[in-house]
Parts: C-alpha cells; sequence; structure tokens
C-alpha cells in the first residue's frame, strides 16, 4: 500500500506534542521568571524590623559566607510551615540566614512572632511598600534565595520542604563549602 | 451500601466496555454476526449501569453522606439542594463519573438510532466507542474513584467552591461535556470508516446529525461559561483566553470545520481524507482539553486541583487513542479516492476557504495556549494571554466572517462571481445603514473595532438578503412568500439562524468593546457617577444574610434626564465552608446594552468610626446582549438542522420503503 | 499539595473582586496611560489576570509603581523595561516579538500559507485527475438516490 507523506503528517505533529506535554508535566507553570539568577543583588537598603536592630542592605549579601534570603511574614502561613528548616539552617556556621520581612499589619505581631516561635535571621529587613520584594521579582511570600560570592545562585518558591532540603539545598551547601 | 453499589455498578460498567471493546470489533473482522449483533445490548448495559453509578454518587450528595471522601471534600449540609446536585460534577471524580455516562449514553444512542448502519459498520463505530468507554472508566476506577469511603466519617463537609454556586455553572459542565463526548461519535464514525476503508456520502450523512448535536451542546456550554464569567467574576470580561476556555474553543473550532467539510463530502465526494481527519482531530482536541484542566501542565483560573499521576495516565490514554488512530490514518488514508470537482469559485469553494481558516484559528490557538509550556521546557518563561490571542484571531475570522456572507450565494459547483452583485447589493446598502446608524448613536471608534463591527453587520445582513431571495421576497406576493418560508427546508432555516446568529454575536462583540465606558474609583454612600448619559448613585451599602453565606449588598440608584430609570444591586459574598469571598454583580439589560455594577470592599484608608468607602466599578456595555442571543440562535440554528428529515438516514430508509411499496 | 496551599495564602485577598485604588494620578491623561500600562501587566499571583483586574496586594504594589514612574513621566515603553528586568518577559500579558517567539507570531501566517497551498494542490489535482472512488454497493446507492431526490424536491 502507498503511503502518501502528507497523510503521516498529523501522527508526527501529534508525536512531537506528546513529548512536550510529558516533558511540561515535570515543569511547574506557576514558577516565574528568575531573571536574577547568576547577577549580583540588587542595590537595596531596609530599615530594620524592630526599631533597635539594625535593617538589611545588599552590602550585607557580599560577606564571605554563602548567604540564605527568605522574604516571609507573620500572616503567611506557609512561612510558618518553613519556619523549622530556617531555624536548622540558622545554627550552622557556614552560612548566614537573613531576612526580608514583607508587609505586616503590624510589626509588634511579627516580632512577638519571632520571639515566640524563634528567630532564625541574623539580619531582617522590614519591607512595608513592597519595593525591595520588586526588585527581587517576587511572586509572593515565601520565597527563598541563595547568594554566594556576591551572585545569587539558586531561589525557592513557595516553603521549604523535606524534597527542597535533601535533595537541593544541603547538598548545594555542602557542595558550596568545598 | 449505596455508595458499594455505585461502586460495584462502576466496576462492571468498565467489564461490559471492554467486552464491548472487544467482540464487535473481532466479530467485524471476522464477519461473525452473533459477535457484531452484541455490540448494542453491552451498549445499553453499560449506559444503565453508569446510570445507576451516578445516581447513587448523586443520591449520596443529596443525603450529604460523609462517610465517602468525595462527598466530604465538595460538598456541606448547609448547601442548597441544587447545589448540592449540582457539587457531583463540580469536582475531578464525579465530572469523570458524568463523562463517562455521557459517553455511554451516546454509545446508547448509536445503538438505538443506528438501527440502519451496516452491521459491520455499527459494530466497528460501537466497539471504538467502547474502546474510549474502557480508558475514562479505568481512569475513574484507578485513579479518582469517587466512591472511596471514610472511616470514620465526619460530621460535616468541607464544602463546594462557592463560586460554583451558581446556576450557570452549574449546567455549563454538563452542556460542555455532552458537546466534548458528543463528538466521540464523529470520531468513532471516522475509526470505523478508515477499518472499512472507505468514506462516501452516505457516511457524511451519518456523521453529520451527531456532530451537529455535539456542536450545539458544545456551542451552548461555551455560551454559558462566558456569560457565568461575565456577570461572576466582576470585571466585565466575557472571554479570558485562559487555557480552560481554549481547551473548549478549540474542539468548537473543529468540530464547525467538520460540519462544514461533511458537506462537501456528501455533496461532492471529495475533501474526504480531509473531513476524516477533522473528526479525529476534534475528539482529540477534547481528550486534549480534558489532560490540559487536569493535569496542572498549565495555568488557569478554573482548573480542578491537579494530581501528577492523573495527568501522565491521561497522557498515555491520549498517546493510546490519538496516536492509534492518526496511525491508522496515515495508513489508511490514501485509500480514500477524491470524486467530484468544483471551481473554486462555487459554494464548494466557501467551505474550503471556511475549513482554511478555521483550521488555522484551531492551530493558532493550540500552539498559543501550549507555546508557554514549550517555551518552558528550553528555560524561557513567557506568557501568552489575551493580548496575544486577541492580536492574532481576530484577523483570521475577519476573511472567514467576510465568505461566510457571501458563501451562501454561490452555486454549487460553479459560482457565478459576475453575478454575484445583482443579488448581493441590498446587503451592501443594509450595511452602509447599520453602520452609519452605529456611528451615529455611538460616536466614532478605533479603525480596527469599526472593521469588526462591519464584519458583523455584513454577515447579518448578507443572511437576511439571502433569505428574503429564497422566499422571493417582495418578488411575489406577501402569502407566496410566506408560503415559501414555510416550505423552505429546516436546514436552510438552520443555516440562516445560525449565520445570523454569528452575525450578532460579532456585532455584540464589537459593539461592546468599542463603545464601552467605565467608572471605577472608591464611593461613599451617597457618592454619584457619571457614565455616559447615566448618573449613577451608590445610595446604600447593607450587611444581610443568605442561605449559607452572609452578603454586602449595594443599592445604585440609576438616573436618567433626573429619572430613576432602574436600582442596581450588586452583592460581596462571604461564604464560611470553605472560607470564600465572591463578587456577584448587578446587570440591567437597557435596549441600549447592559448597566453593570459591581462593588469590593475596600481595604484603602478606612478611618475607624467613619462611613466607609466602597471600591465601585461601572460599566455601560453597549449591544453585549446581542452576543448571548446570537450564541442562542446559533444553539436553535442547529437544532432546526437537526430536526430536518433529510439527516434521518433512517427516515430516508423507511421513506424510500414507502415508495417501493406503493 | 504543598504549592496549593501556598497558592492559597496568596489568595488572602479576594482574587476575583476588582482592584480599585485609592491614590490614583490626579492628570487625567497620565491615569489613562498607566490604566493601559496595567491592562498590558501579568498579575503575579493570579493566573490569566492582568494587574489592572486583580485585587492581591502584590498588583496592587505593582500599580503604585507603575503610577509613580507614570507621574515621574516614564512612557509605556519605560515602565515595560522597568518590569522586566525584574520579572522577565513573564510579565508582559503580549509576548514580545524576538527570536524566541517568532514561531508563536508566525504560527497564524504559517498555518494560512499551508492551508492556501493544499487548497491550491486539491483544485489542481481536481483538474487533473477524475478518479472515483470504489462503488457503492446497491443498497448504499439506493440509499443515497432517496435522499438525493429528496434533496431535489426542495
Amino acid at each position: 500500500m502507498k503511503i502518501k507523506p502528507y497523510y503521516i503528517l498529523p501522527i508526527v505533529v501529534f508525536i512531537g506534542m506528546a513529548i512536550f506535554l510529558f516533558v511540561g508535566l515535570g515543569l511547574n507553570p506557576r514558577e516565574t521568571a528568575f531573571p536574577l539568577y547568576e547577577q549580583s543583588p540588587p542595590d537595596f537598603a531596609l530599615g530594620p524590623l524592630h526599631e533597635e536592630q539594625p535593617g538589611l542592605t545588599d552590602e550585607d549579601l557580599l560577606g564571605d559566607k554563602t548567604v540564605i534570603l527568605n522574604f516571609f511574614a507573620s500572616w503567611c502561613a506557609p512561612c510558618r510551615e518553613e519556619h523549622p528548616y530556617l531555624m536548622a539552617l540558622s545554627e550552622r556556621d557556614d552560612i548566614s540566614v537573613y531576612g526580608i520581612d514583607y508587609r505586616e499589619v503590624s510589626r509588634e505581631k511579627a516580632i512577638a512572632w519571632l520571639y515566640r516561635d524563634g528567630n532564625p535571621f541574623a539580619l531582617i529587613g522590614y519591607d512595608q511598600d513592597a519595593r525591595v520584594v520588586m526588585e527581587w521579582g517576587l511572586a509572593g511570600v515565601p520565597e527563598t534565595f541563595i547568594v554566594h560570592n556576591g551572585k545569587v545562585i539558586r531561589r525557592y518558591q513557595g516553603p521549604l520542604n523535606v524534597p527542597i532540603m535533601q535533595h537541593d539545598l544541603l547538598p548545594l551547601l555542602e557542595a558550596l563549602e568545598k | 451500601m449505596i455508595a458499594e453499589i455505585g461502586h460495584f455498578a462502576l466496576i462492571i460498567a468498565l467489564m461490559l466496555a471492554v467486552a464491548q471493546s472487544m467482540a464487535p470489533l473481532y466479530g467485524a473482522w471476522r464477519r461473525n454476526a452473533t459477535l457484531m449483533a452484541l455490540c448494542s445490548p453491552l451498549a445499553w448495559g453499560q449506559f444503565l449501569l453508569l446510570g445507576v453509578s451516578f445516581l447513587c454518587l448523586t443520591y449520596l450528595y443529596v443525603v450529604s453522606d460523609f462517610s465517602v471522601q468525595n462527598v466530604f471534600l465538595n460538598s456541606h449540609t448547609q448547601k442548597p439542594l441544587l447545589y448540592k446536585v449540582s457539587g457531583v460534577w463540580g469536582n475531578h471524580e464525579g465530572s469523570i463519573l458524568l463523562w463517562a455516562l455521557i459517553l455511554a449514553f451516546f454509545g446508547a444512542a448509536v445503538a438505538m438510532f443506528g438501527r440502519r448502519l451496516p452491521q459491520t459498520f455499527k459494530a466497528r463505530v460501537l466497539g471504538v466507542q467502547a474502546l474510549i468507554g474502557v480508558g475514562f472508566l479505568s481512569f475513574s476506577l484507578f485513579t479518582s474513584n469517587p466512591f472511596i469511603r471514610l472511616n470514620p466519617a465526619p460530621l460535616e463537609g468541607q464544602g463546594l467552591n462557592p463560586l460554583l454556586q451558581d446556576p450557570g455553572l452549574a449546567f455549563h459542565p454538563p452542556m460542555l461535556y455532552l458537546g466534548y463526548v458528543g463528538l466521540s461519535i464523529a470520531f468513532s464514525f471516522a475509526i470505523a470508516a478508515l477499518l472499512e476503508g472507505r468514506v462516501n456520502a452516505l457516511w457524511a450523512r451519518w456523521v453529520r446529525p451527531w456532530t451537529l448535536a455535539a456542536w450545539c451542546f458544545l456551542t451552548a456550554g461555551i455560551a454559558l461559561g462566558s456569560w457565568w464569567a461575565y456577570y461572576e467574576l466582576g470585571w466585565g470580561g466575557w472571554w479570558f483566553w485562559d487555557p480552560v476556555e481554549n481547551a473548549s474553543l478549540m474542539p468548537w473550532l473543529a468540530a464547525t470545520a467538520l460540519l462544514h467539510s461533511a458537506i462537501v463530502v456528501e455533496k461532492r465526494e471529495t475533501l474526504k481524507s480531509w473531513t476524516v481527519l477533522l473528526a479525529i482531530v476534534a475528539f482529540s482536541l477534547s481528550l486534549l482539553g480534558t489532560f490540559i484542566v487536569r493535569s496542572g501542565v498549565l495555568n488557569s483560573v478554573h482548573a480542578f486541583a491537579s494530581d501528577p499521576t492523573r495527568g501522565v495516565y491521561i497522557l498515555g490514554f491520549l498517546f493510546v487513542v490519538v496516536g492509534g488512530s492518526l496511525v491508522l490514518y496515515a495508513v489508511r488514508a490514501s485509500t480514500l479516492q477524491a470524486g467530484g470537482m468544483f471551481a473554486a469559485v462555487s459554494r464548494e469553494g466557501g467551505l474550503v476557504w471556511n475549513n482554511l481558516f478555521l483550521a488555522a484559528a484551531t492551530g493558532t490557538v493550540l500552539f498559543g495556549t501550549l507555546f508557554p509550556m514549550l517555551a518552558d521546557a528550553f528555560g524561557y518563561k513567557v506568557s501568552v494571554a489575551a493580548p496575544y490571542f486577541n492580536a492574532v484571531f481576530v484577523p483570521l475570522m475577519i476573511p472567514l466572517l467576510l465568505v461566510m456572507a457571501v458563501g451562501p450565494f454561490l452555486a454549487w459547483k460553479r459560482g457565478n462571481i459576475a453575478a454575484l452583485p445583482g443579488r448581493i447589493w441590498p446587503a451592501v446598502i443594509l450595511l452602509l445603514v447599520g453602520l452609519g446608524l452605529a456611528i451615529w448613536w455611538q460616536g466614532a471608534a478605533a479603525p480596527l473595532e469599526i472593521l469588526g463591527l462591519a464584519t458583523g453587520i455584513w454577515l447579518l445582513a448578507s443572511v437576511l438578503v439571502e433569505l428574503a431571495g429564497r422566499i422571493n421576497l417582495f418578488r411575489t406576493s406577501l402569502g407566496g412568500s410566506m408560503k415559501r418560508a414555510v416550505d423552505l427546508p429546516r436546514g436552510a432555516w438552520g443555516m440562516s439562524v445560525a449565520h445570523a446568529g454569528m452575525g450578532l454575536v460579532v456585532i455584540g462583540m464589537a459593539a461592546s468593546i468599542s463603545w464601552e465606558r467605565e467608572v471605577i474609583s472608591l464611593k461613599y454612600p451617597g457618592d454619584s457617577s457619571t457614565l455616559g448619559a447615566y448618573e449613577i448613585t451608590l445610595q446604600d451599602v447593607a450587611l444581610k444574610q443568605g442561605p449559607n453565606y452572609r452578603y454586602h449588598e449595594g443599592t445604585f440608584i440609576v438616573r436618567r434626564d433626573g429619572a430613576v430609570i432602574a436600582t442596581l444591586y450588586p452583592e460581596i459574598r462571604n461564604y464560611t465552608d470553605p472560607v470564600t469571598q465572591t463578587t456577584e454583580a448587578a446587570i440591567y439589560p437597557l435596549i441600549s446594552g447592559d448597566l453593570y455594577a459591581v462593588i469590593a470592599e475596600s481595604g484603602a484608608n478606612n478611618i475607624p468610626g467613619e462611613p466607609k468607602r466602597w471600591g465601585v466599578r461601572l460599566y455601560h456595555k453597549p449591544l453585549i446582549g446581542w452576543m448571548w442571543l446570537g450564541a442562542f440562535m446559533m444553539f436553535v440554528g442547529g437544532g432546526l438542522s437537526l430536526s430536518d428529515r433529510r439527516l434521518r438516514v433512517g427516515v430516508a430508509q423507511k421513506a424510500k420503503q414507502a415508495e417501493a411499496s406503493v | 499539595m504543598k504549592w496549593l496551599a501556598f497558592l492559597m495564602v496568596l489568595f488572602v485577598t479576594p482574587a476575583f473582586a476588582a482592584g480599585v485604588d485609592e491614590a490614583v494620578l490626579p492628570d487625567a491623561a497620565q491615569e489613562d496611560a498607566a490604566r493601559d500600562i496595567m491592562k498590558d501587566l501579568r498579575c503575579l499571583v493570579c493566573q490569566n489576570q492582568s494587574i489592572e483586574e486583580s485585587d492581591a496586594d502584590m498588583a496592587a504594589d505593582l500599580r503604585i509603581v507603575v503610577r509613580e514612574r507614570v507621574a515621574a513621566g516614564d512612557d509605556h515603553q519605560d515602565v515595560m523595561d522597568y518590569m522586566v528586568a525584574r520579572y522577565g518577559d513573564w510579565i508582559l500579558m503580549r509576548p514580545p516579538v524576538n527570536e524566541r517567539t517568532w514561531l508563536l507570531w508566525g504560527m497564524p501566517v504559517l498555518l494560512v500559507l499551508l492551508g492556501l497551498l493544499a487548497a491550491g494542490l486539491l483544485m489542481r489535482r481536481h483538474l487533473t485527475e477524475r478518479t472515483a472512488d470504489a462503488p457503492l454497493s446497491a443498497d448504499e446507492q439506493a440509499a443515497l438516490d432517496t435522499l438525493l431526490a429528496e434533496d431535489k424536491d426542495q
């Protein structure tokens, strides 16, 4: 039987599409673009959450140690969910954990929460009008960035969890240490 | 007990589907009449069992049996009865069961109405239909079982997403599924024809009514969904080019193309391989839509909670069904020889033009919908949203609509282009008068918007002129014209009504976009806004109690020249189970168009003790009601064609027998 | 399912209510320009919605920045550039035309050309060959004749 080439076209197009659909299953469409990847952190200078403490600027991210920068808010439930992981990370000596608090209804509430559940952040900047949040291209809270040697090398959108910690974050920190 | 009966019926239905997918196909191959004859009782059995299963689930919802996980997750005792029932298909598991039920319903319908189909052909159609059924039933049982029990049973359910607690959305999914699944019949007919190796005019006659029925339901489903978005989502839009909306639009475009190309097969015995391909593609796009909605590969406002295992299952199923049928197509399509000829300028030529642009539009929407995923696979994040689709879709529709107006004036086989102006000039006059009136009434608009409006008026005018020509209006007595009108076949009326409906839809779209007026502001009770000729005052906002929600009801008084002409009551509803806020727009239809009001709570700078300010959006949308009217006419037009006795092959054969016996 | 919880928190403000702001620009022309820009920027936390239509917090923040930039004299393109630098092309409701999107923008043209080519071939083949399908069986022919006879009646 003679098969004409243009009758094969539909199946070829379909197979191509099916391959991409399969690849697509493994992608997360909710993840936004990440233009900061491999770039220097944007310039910023934030006041503190608690008046008696220092704030946070981009200079703080450029030290020798690897920095974990976490964007959070006390009203955000997933932030509480990932809180134990940040506490654990804060106990390590090879890294610094900093936080940026994105808009509170009342700052006292946020301070009280950190006092009660523990404060993993060595420095906290307070971003009331979301300007710095925007500089970092955030889609919401929580998001966590890793800054190493003056470059932003990782971003996690949404709360940290066991798979992220075990398969990505901890191995990465280990690799960076070497 | 009831849940177990439903569960058991579902399992038996799967077994029957397996039997139905094997025996008749094998029988047709071996020319074994006994095996082939099994297809009808099996199809009926499957339908009845799924009916039982579906009724069981509905019963569980009505009595709020929270020992069933699906009911617990998606229902609540406080819900009004209508929404307990619609809750059955307002979730993933239940909607798959509804899908399977409708599939079995169409199978049973073929078993019943297809008595005149050749035995092998009918066996193959029902066999293919059952293969699809096996896919969906095993999907339901193995990944999305609605009858799973919870122990201990919770006392109260978690409730249905309140956005779905709405009459428009209660009936939108069943309509849409009737459309999606109805296309499975066209698909099964196409596969059976490829297996038989024969596509002819008779095949086209068989396929058309099923496609037409599916098309009507799809049209109604899409229109209901769009209408719901218009009054519920609260910013006056009615089409957002969301992946889920595109998932329903693509099968509709393909089915529309199929309806028209089947006419060419019927009349001229040509375009066969193309028509068979369209039948396969139309249903494949329905399946793809299911994949998009339920796998979470694309961003969408109204996707079901997604689950990768389900995604993998549906993709595998898609691969088998679509891949398998396209391989069969590649092997067999070349045996379908083209028959008759026609000139480029002819009715058939017009239908080819229709198919060209509908296919290009389908492909464009498909590619645009999948593009973000494709780009993401290459590491590029990009959004493809309404502005893109508007920019590419409208230019594809305009040439289609222009020819759609002229096509019915052309003769079959060889049209006479020189005679065209002599027949169509009244439509040109109607167009100029209509366009002039519109601009005199509402003022100028952007050239592209005027082009869109002109296209709609042109289409409507040409339908009227063509119809007038057919019934010899003004050329014979009024009574004579009336008699001709009555004698006109239903199919001809169906076409005119549906085409005119399309014209109304286009006019409604263009006018409501061109001349929309809006006011967006924060208002204290007592404040007024001016919207064109209307003065609208927010009189008061009161807190009230609904059946399972509390709501703020705004009262807007609309005045024109000082006289009160309407009062609008938009709502903000706060549901507790689950905690959700929804807006209910208030719409007052005027002859000139809709007045549309929404209120929103504004957290902005409300000083305690002082009167609260409310976010207010007010719109005047000229002629937007024509869109819904037009969609309804398309539905009615499809129904009229469907009732045309020429489409009922069985009737024709009876007529033949009657003739023979005379 | 964790990301779902993440999204639900992002939806703390009613995602479907219309975005109405306190601080609109005093200059009506500038406010219109700002609104046009907002319509072209995608809301980050909602799906398929522009920031102009959304009531999410992040959308409100973006609207403030858009208004600020417009008031400072930035035009449409400047604001878009500012946003793209931070959020990538992802934030644009209308994808840009570049070397990565030419296929997207070219697809409709490509499909129409393909269609015209196919239609052209079809017409040419019809002019050159006249082949008929396997003849209808006697039953089918009879059925078809009846149907066609009915057509002629009307």
